[in-house]
C-alpha cells in the first residue's frame, strides 16, 4: 500500500495545558481543509500535558476521520507517554520513536519493533541451539 | 513427476484449542473450539489448512486428500476448505482407524502413478518448500521416506515413495519413538505449532510484523489495515492499524480496533466498542460498549490469554453468534409462539434472539 500524500508535521509546545491547547487546536483546525489529510504530531518537547492537551488530541483526531485522514504521534516523551496510557487515549493512535517513521508509515505499513507479550511468545518458542540448517542430513 | 499430499487432521492429535497451566502442561479448554481443530479456523481470512494446501499448490501438488474423523466432516465443508482444487475427503472412526486410513490413501495414490505423497500431520504451520523436500530426497540416493523437522523437532509433515517402509513411518506417526530408517530434513524458516491458543495470537502477530510469508486476505486499503469484501466500517469507527477486518463483518461506530487486532468474517462489532489486542474468530457478535482486550472470541466463548481462562459467555447481549441485523428485526417481530415454530429450521439463526 502506497500513497503519495503529503505529511504534514507539526511540533506540539512543551506545555500541552488549556491556555496552550486553545492557541493550538485553531492552528490545526486552519491546516484540516483537505481531504484525507495526513497528520504528524512531535511530541518531543512536550514536558506537560492535562485534561485539556488530551482533549485537544481527541478533538484533532475527531477532525481528521471526519476527513477521511489520519493522525500519528511521534517521539513521545515519558511524561507524555504516561499521561496518555494513564487516558486509555493511547490505543487510538498509532505512535513511533521518531518522526521519520511516522511520516515514512503513511508511504506504506512498515513492522515495527516487536511488543513485549509477542516477543515472549517467540523466543520461547525458538530455544535457539544451532541445530537448524537448511538441507542438512540427519538420523 | 506427479506428487499428492494427504491432510490429516483430528485424532491422534488434534490440533484444539489449548492453554498453558502453570506447571507448564497444556490444559484442555473444552477441546476445541466450537468442535473446530485450530488448523480449520480461519486467521487473517484463511484456515492453517487453506494456507497449507496453498503452499503446496503452489509447489505443483495436484491431489489432496483430506483425512478427518468423521466428526469433523462437516465442519471441514462448512470451513470451505477445497477452493478450487482437485480434493478427496476420506473419514475415519476415532485413533484406532488412523493409520488404516493413511495407508488405504497411501495405496491408493501409489496405483494411480503417484511418485511422491506428503503426509501432513495438520496442526503446525511450517513454510518450508515441498520442492526442497522432494530435492533433498533425491540427492540421498532417492530416499523413500523423509521426515521433516526443524530446531525443535517434528513439524508433522512426511515424504513417502512408493518403496518406503510404512511400518517405521506408522510408529513415528503414533509418537510412538522415531525411527533411524527415516532421513531428516532439517528446515529453519518459520514454524508456528498452534497447540495453544496464544499460538494463534502470535501467529496473527506475527503476520503483521512480517516475520512469516503468510499474507493477510482482502485489500490493504490504507497502511497496515486490510479489509476484505463485504466488510462495513462505520465511518466514525477508528481502525489503529495493523488490522484486519474480515469478509461480511461490520464495525459500528465509535468503536475501536486497535493493536494487532484481527475480526474474521461475518462478525459484528457493536457502537462504541473496543477491541484491543485481540482476535475475533468468524460469525461472532461483539456487544455495545465492550472493552475487550488480550483475548481470542469465538462465538460466545471468550479466551483470556493474559488470564489464562476460558469463559462461556451465556448472555448474548455481550457476546454470542453472531445474526444479521435484518434478521434481528424480523425475529423480534416474532411471538415466541412463532419463534418456536421456525426455531427448527434456523437453529443457528435464532440462537442468542430469543
Amino acid at each position: 500500500m502506497k500513497t503519495g500524500r503529503p505529511v504534514l508535521v507539526m511540533q506540539l509546545p512543551s506545555r500541552l495545558n488549556l491556555s496552550e491547547a486553545r492557541e493550538f487546536l485553531p492552528e490545526v483546525m486552519a491546516v484540516l481543509r483537505s481531504d484525507r489529510p495526513h497528520i504528524v504530531f512531535d511530541f518531543s518537547e512536550v514536558q506537560q500535558i492535562d485534561s485539556a492537551g488530551v482533549e485537544m488530541l481527541l478533538k484533532c483526531l475527531e477532525r481528521v476521520m471526519s476527513l477521511d485522514g489520519d493522525l500519528k504521534l511521534a517521539a513521545l516523551t515519558p511524561q507524555a507517554s504516561v499521561i496518555l496510557e494513564l487516558t486509555r487515549v493511547d490505543r487510538l493512535f498509532e505512535m513511533f520513536a521518531t518522526v521519520d517513521t511516522a511520516v515514512e508509515s503513511f508511504r506504506g505499513f512498515t513492522p515495527r519493533e516487536v511488543p513485549e507479550a509477542a516477543s515472549t511468545w517467540y523466543t520461547a518458542q525458538l530455544p535457539g541451539n544451532g541445530r537448524a540448517g537448511r538441507d542438512r542430513l540427519a538420523g | 513427476m506427479k506428487t499428492a499430499a494427504i491432510l490429516v487432521l483430528g485424532s491422534p492429535a488434534p490440533a484444539y484449542s489449548f492453554l498453558a497451566s502453570d506447571n507448564g502442561q497444556a490444559s484442555g479448554c473444552s477441546g476445541d473450539i466450537a468442535g473446530i481443530p485450530l488448523s480449520c479456523i480461519e486467521i487473517l481470512g484463511a484456515s492453517i489448512l487453506q494456507r497449507t494446501m496453498q503452499r503446496f499448490a503452489d509447489a505443483g501438488v495436484n491431489l489432496f486428500t483430506i483425512l478427518a474423523d468423521a466428526s469433523l466432516l462437516k465442519v471441514i465443508k462448512l470451513a470451505n476448505v477445497m477452493p478450487g482444487w482437485l480434493v478427496k475427503i476420506n473419514s475415519f472412526q476415532g485413533d484406532a482407524d488412523v493409520w488404516p486410513a493413511i495407508e488405504r490413501s497411501l495405496q491408493i495414490d501409489f496405483a494411480n502413478e503417484i511418485n511422491n505423497v506428503f503426509l501432513i500431520k495438520l496442526g503446525a504451520y511450517a513454510e518450508f518448500d515441498p520442492n526442497a523436500v522432494l530435492q533433498f530426497a533425491q540427492n540421498n540416493n532417492d530416499q523413500a521416506a523423509v521426515r521433516v523437522y526443524d530446531t525443535l523437532g517434528s513439524v508433522g509433515i512426511w515424504l513417502f515413495k512408493q518403496s518406503a517402509n510404512l511400518e517405521a513411518a506408522a510408529k513415528e506417526f503414533q509418537n510412538h519413538g522415531q525411527d533411524s530408517s527415516l532421513k531428516t530434513y532439517f528446515f529453519d524458516g518459520y514454524v508456528n505449532r498452534l497447540s495453544r491458543m496464544q499460538d494463534l495470537r502470535r501467529f496473527v502477530m506475527d503476520v503483521f510484523q512480517s516475520r512469516c510469508s503468510a499474507y493477510p486476505q482482502g485489500n490493504e486499503v490504507r497502511a497496515g489495515v486490510w479489509i476484505d469484501d463485504g466488510a462495513q466500517v462505520h465511518k466514525q469507527a477508528r481502525i489503529v492499524p495493523p488490522a484486519y477486518i474480515g469478509k461480511n463483518t461490520r464495525v459500528g461506530p465509535a468503536s475501536l480496533i486497535t493493536r494487532s487486532s484481527s475480526i474474521e468474517r461475518d462478525c459484528n462489532v457493536d457502537y462504541g466498542t473496543v477491541i484491543e489486542d485481540s482476535c475475533v474468530l468468524a460469525g461472532t457478535y461483539i456487544g455495545t460498549g465492550l472493552d475487550l482486550t488480550h483475548s481470542v472470541v469465538c462465538g460466545n466463548m471468550l479466551i483470556h490469554l493474559n488470564q489464562n481462562l476460558v469463559m462461556e459467555i451465556k448472555d448474548e447481549i455481550l457476546i454470542g453468534t453472531n445474526v444479521t441485523s435484518r434478521l434481528r428485526g424480523v425475529f423480534r417481530r416474532h411471538d415466541k409462539k412463532a419463534v418456536a415454530k421456525h426455531k427448527d429450521e434456523h437453529p443457528t439463526h435464532w440462537k442468542g434472539i430469543l
